[in-house]
């Protein structure tokens, strides 16, 4: 699980650990930058970031934690710059037009599609969530990470991992008006 | 119904064009052989080498041996090789444009003030140990839109900062089209005006409020309290 290597790598090495880093979790990267930013471009940007500081801080990593896990950290730290650095942080707020567009839409009758439209509704939702929640939600639902891990990633108590993730729940059933199941962890937490 | 179990696939879905192409990734590793700092450092040797050729230029007598009066010729127009008909009447210089964004370092309040108008709000009150370390404006020419106090706690008695202990925050306000609800966040009265306090102790917490049409937040390493209180002293002052 902790594949990094922690002897010293000539940069040869380095450049190619890099690009078996990139084949392996750019994909993970570049999504996970995209549902904070809202940006093609401007997830791009930080999937380079991510990468270069990777390269530099390389022989800092300690193993504590999977090379997954590090490399997510970065992501998220990396993402969380660029929202306070730019007013994007307003617009992820206020960005209401696409689950409206998608509220706007007349259901068909065919199951599927009205199936996939909830699905769009859900992904926009969590799109839009407020950061603190965003980040529980995306390492508990998209990266799969417990409790206990989103807390060492986060840097807080697992309780309010806890906590968080439920307020999560809250917010986007509020605003889905039921039409979200959670399998019972919603009111398990 | 949609299933929170299912979320991964369901925004895998929804970002299936978003991949990492050839383009990207030769872009990324291109970047590794870069080095910023010494990029940084050529930046200000260029332009001032540049101001250099230029004052050389412009004050060079022109009795100087390299331009011998005698031998001056009448000064050609002169010719882009690409248009190779178009006679320059006038240097190509781009002007300064007025909507260019930028950001700038002020002094006091009172400046700020100037620069941001009468919604500009200035603490009162501050938490025991910081002071304030920088004002940052930004916007366009002649046209303030953000404001950012930069706070830092230092060891007041003898004026040294104890860095392994320092706390930094921040009070930014800043020109919005129209107020929004801070979803997921404690609503919260700060003397009749709603806040929108984060949830959950953080080491970082953060509070919104608004008036008309500005937005003002306080961020940092501070308590909820600490918050509320620098906040009321904003709306009292």
């Amino acid at each position: 699980m902790y594949s990094l290597q922690t002897k010293k790598l000539s940069r040869e090495q380095l450049e190619k650990e890099i690009q078996r880093l990139i084949d392996l979790y750019g994909e993970d990267v570049l999504r996970t930058s995209y549902m904070y930013l809202k940006d093609l471009q401007k997830a791009e940007d930080v999937f380079q970031e991510v990468f270069i500081k990777v390269f530099n801080k390389y022989e800092t990593f300690q193993g504590k934690s999977s090379e997954k896990t590090w490399i997510i950290q970065i992501t998220i730290n990396l993402c969380k710059d660029t929202l306070r650095s730019s007013w994007l942080k307003r617009a992820l707020l206020t960005d209401k037009s696409a689950i409206q567009d998608a509220l706007d839409w007349s259901p068909s009758t065919e199951s599927q599609v009205v199936q996939s439209v909830e699905n769009k509704l859900l992904f926009s939702e969590v799109l839009n969530l407020p950061t603190v929640f965003k980040d529980v939600v995306l390492l508990y639902y998209y990266h799969s990470y417990d409790t206990k891990e989103i807390s060492a990633i986060l840097k807080i108590k697992e309780g309010t991992v806890r906590s968080r993730l439920y307020r999560a729940r809250k917010i986007l059933k509020d605003k889905l008006e039921g039409r979200i199941d959670f399998d019972g962890s919603y009111e398990r937490l | 119904m949609a299933h929170m179990k299912d979320f991964r696939e369901i925004a895998d879905k929804n970002m299936e064009g978003i991949k990492v192409n050839s383009q990207l990734r030769a872009k990324t590793l291109a970047k590794l052989h870069e080095k910023p700092s010494s990029t940084r450092f050529l930046v200000p040797v260029i332009a001032a080498a540049s101001l250099v050729l230029i004052l050389g230029i412009a004050f060079w007598p022109k009795s100087s041996p390299l331009f011998p009066e005698g031998n001056l010729k009448e000064p050609q127009p002169l010719l882009y090789p690409e248009e190779p008909n178009m006679i320059l009447s006038e240097p190509r210089i781009t002007p300064l444009r007025i909507n260019d964004k930028g950001t700038w370092s002020l002094d006091t309040a009172t400046e700020a003030k100037e620069n941001f108008g009468e919604s500009f709000l200035m603490p009162s009150l501050v938490p025991q140990g910081f002071v304030l370390e920088s004002i940052q404006a930004s916007g366009k020419f002649n046209e303030t839109d953000r404001i950012v106090l930069n706070y830092l706690e230092s060891n007041r008695e003898d004026g040294v900062r104890v860095d392994s202990r320092e706390r930094r925050f921040q009070v930014i306000q800043e020109k919005v089209a129209s107020p929004w609800e801070v979803v997921g966040f404690d609503v919260v009265d700060l003397e009749g005006y709603v806040g929108f306090l984060s949830p959950d102790e953080d080491e970082n917490n953060e509070l919104h409020f608004f008036n008309e049409n500005t937005h003002y937040l306080i961020v940092g390493a501070l308590e909820k309290d600490e918050l509320i209180e620098i906040a009321n002293s904003m709306i009292t002052e």
